[in-house]
């Protein structure tokens, strides 16, 4: 085996060479279907921008969407922010008292964390869990039994009655619950300020506003709009295109949850260097 | 009048349709017959451009709806009313508005007291009357389907394409089934394509019936003549024997 025969080396590239020819072979699948993808997104995107502005508009679904994504979503939201509210509050007074010797900054560490990235983050992964699986596996459900088929030979269009109310109550909720999680959060953190650190109430008021502008509050509203369009971008897309009958749905509702979460904290890292270059907060 | 020709289609590396040419004339009812998996409800949806040929076209009233945009097959879609072999109706929604989903969604009335009235008549012609606010999921299997049924003629089309109208419906039903579809033809004038296992029921409703076979059709002609037939593929299968040149490998 050590010995270095001629005819061995030979077989050894050309097992290189099967080798490399696989990976190029297994990269170009990947890359390709990547694209296909892609290419299928932007077309999706362009059809719901299309039937968004196409009248009759179907308000009975758009309300039923609005409370779906937004009303009943409105526990798991509130648990979310308090505690994480709370939390950041109780890291940020030790860890200043620890250095400092007194719990500073709270609030300002409380009110930008939230408003700027955990309020968007959190409440967008929260809702691409609980809407985005709904949404997956109730379109998908649809496809593998033909109901999506019947829209169109019933005159629907399944982009306009299916995906629109979704989309518009995604584009409006999640911003409605990020504001909503942003003043909770911030009242959990109230909370463990003034009744566990003994910080006064004005101090953690002034904490934030002395220092919050209008561009930080620009800031996080704009990255959850983002998020919501990619929620329902990729549940819908994922419910579209699932296949292959009850365990298809299972399978395309996971990788929709997982997509949109992995996508989510991605675009939050690109969205965030852009947002600051732009100078918006 | 419907035409097919030359008609391709492959799933992944399974040849489906293979150059499928085939005429469905004005006001005439067509009978598909043939195995289980031959593609049957494939060639269904190509007509009603669910799905598109891989090479050939598809014709409906002279205009090739296999490269149509999407709105403008949307107009060409409305013309058909489609029975799903699934039923396929909406789970979320009650008989009632599945019935009335065409009539609302096509604007073709808009009176709320009329649109009633159509869905209790066409459940009265699937002998379904009083289940407007079942909801799909209580109702069995041949129920579900006559719902599907009564969904497909709601809108009154000038085409209805059935897939399978009588299976899993006892045998009385099935005869009411077969009467509906006749009457749809002499009353309506409509056009139907009915792809059926159920030879009675084929011979019943047929003007002419097509046999498909490994992607093209075998045979197309009336029902006498089909029963009549020399040909001992389309003999073997309506036959219904085991012994024969297809065997039961072969899906056709
Ligand atoms: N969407 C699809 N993706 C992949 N393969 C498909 C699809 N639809 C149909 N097929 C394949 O095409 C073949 C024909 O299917 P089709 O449903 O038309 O059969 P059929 O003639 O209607 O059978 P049956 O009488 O049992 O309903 C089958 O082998 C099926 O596996
Ligand atoms: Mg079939």
């Amino acid at each position: 085996m050590h010995k270095h025969l001629p005819g061995e080396s030979i077989e050894q590239k050309i097992e290189e060479r099967i080798e490399e020819g696989r990976f190029i072979k297994f990269l170009g699948k990947n890359v390709v279907g990547i694209a296909d993808h892609i290419g299928k997104l932007v077309m999706l995107f362009l059809q719901i921008i299309f039937w968004t502005f196409r009248r009759p508009y179907d308000y009975k679904n758009i309300n039923k969407q609005m409370n779906e994504v937004g009303v009943n979503s409105l526990v798991v939201a509130s648990l979310t922010s308090v505690s994480v509210g709370m939390v950041l509050a109780l890291q940020m007074g030790a860890a200043s008292k620890n250095i400092l010797g007194e719990p500073l900054y709270v609030g300002t560490a409380v009110g930008f964390s939230m408003v700027k990235e955990l309020g968007p983050v959190l409440t967008s992964i929260v809702i691409a869990g609980r809407v985005g699986a709904a949404i997956t596996a109730e379109l998908g459900t649809m496809r593998v039994t033909e109901q999506i088929d019947a829209l169109y030979t019933l005159g629907a269009n399944p982009v306009k009655y299916l995906v629109v109310p979704r989309f518009l109550a995604c584009i409006v909720m999640v911003p409605i619950l990020t504001i909503y999680s942003n003043i909770l959060g911030i009242l959990g953190g109230f909370f463990v300020s003034v009744y566990k650190m003994a910080i006064p109430s004005t101090r953690y008021y002034h904490d934030i506003v002395d220092f919050m502008r209008g561009k930080d509050i620009m800031h996080g509203l704009i990255k959850c709009v983002v998020f919501g369009i990619i929620i329902a971008l990729i549940s819908c897309y994922k419910g579209f295109t699932t296949e292959g009958g009850a365990e298809g749905v299972g399978k395309a509702t996971t990788q929709s949850v997982v997509i949109s979460m992995v996508l989510i904290l991605v675009v939050d890292t690109f969205l965030t260097n852009i947002l600051q270059f732009v100078g918006i907060g | 009048m419907i035409k097919l020709t030359g008609v391709y289609k492959k799933f992944n590396s399974q040849e489906v349709l293979r150059g499928l040419d085939l005429t469905i004339n004005a006001g005439e009812t067509m009978v598909i017959i043939g195995r289980s998996g031959c593609g049957k409800s494939v060639t269904l949806k190509h007509i009603v451009g669910l799905m598109k040929p891989d090479k050939g076209s598809v014709e409906v009233d002279d205009v090739n709806i296999s490269t149509l945009p999407p709105l403008e097959l949307q107009s060409i879609q409305k013309k058909f009313g489609f029975l799903f072999q699934g039923a396929a109706l909406f789970d979320s929604m009650n008989v009632s508005d599945n019935i009335s989903f065409g009539l609302r969604t096509q604007h073709l009335m808009n009176d709320e007291k009329q649109i009633q009235e159509r869905v209790t008549e066409c459940l009265r012609l699937v002998g379904l009357e009083g289940i407007e606010r079942t909801m799909p999921s209580e109702l069995s299997g041949g129920m579900r389907k006559r719902v599907g049924l009564a969904r497909a003629i709601a809108a009154k089309p000038q085409y209805i394409l059935y897939d399978e109208p009588t299976t899993g419906v006892d045998p009385i039903m099935s005869d009411a089934v077969n009467d509906l579809i006749i009457n749809m033809k002499e009353k309506l004038g409509v056009t139907s394509i009915v792809v059926t296992h159920d030879m009675t029921s084929a011979y019943t409703v047929a003007d002419r019936i097509a046999m498909m076979y490994h992607g093209v059709i075998q045979q197309v002609g009336t029902p006498d003549e089909i029963k009549n037939t020399a040909d001992p593929v389309v003999k073997q299968f309506v036959a219904g024997t085991a012994k024969g040149p297809i065997t039961l490998e072969d899906r056709g």
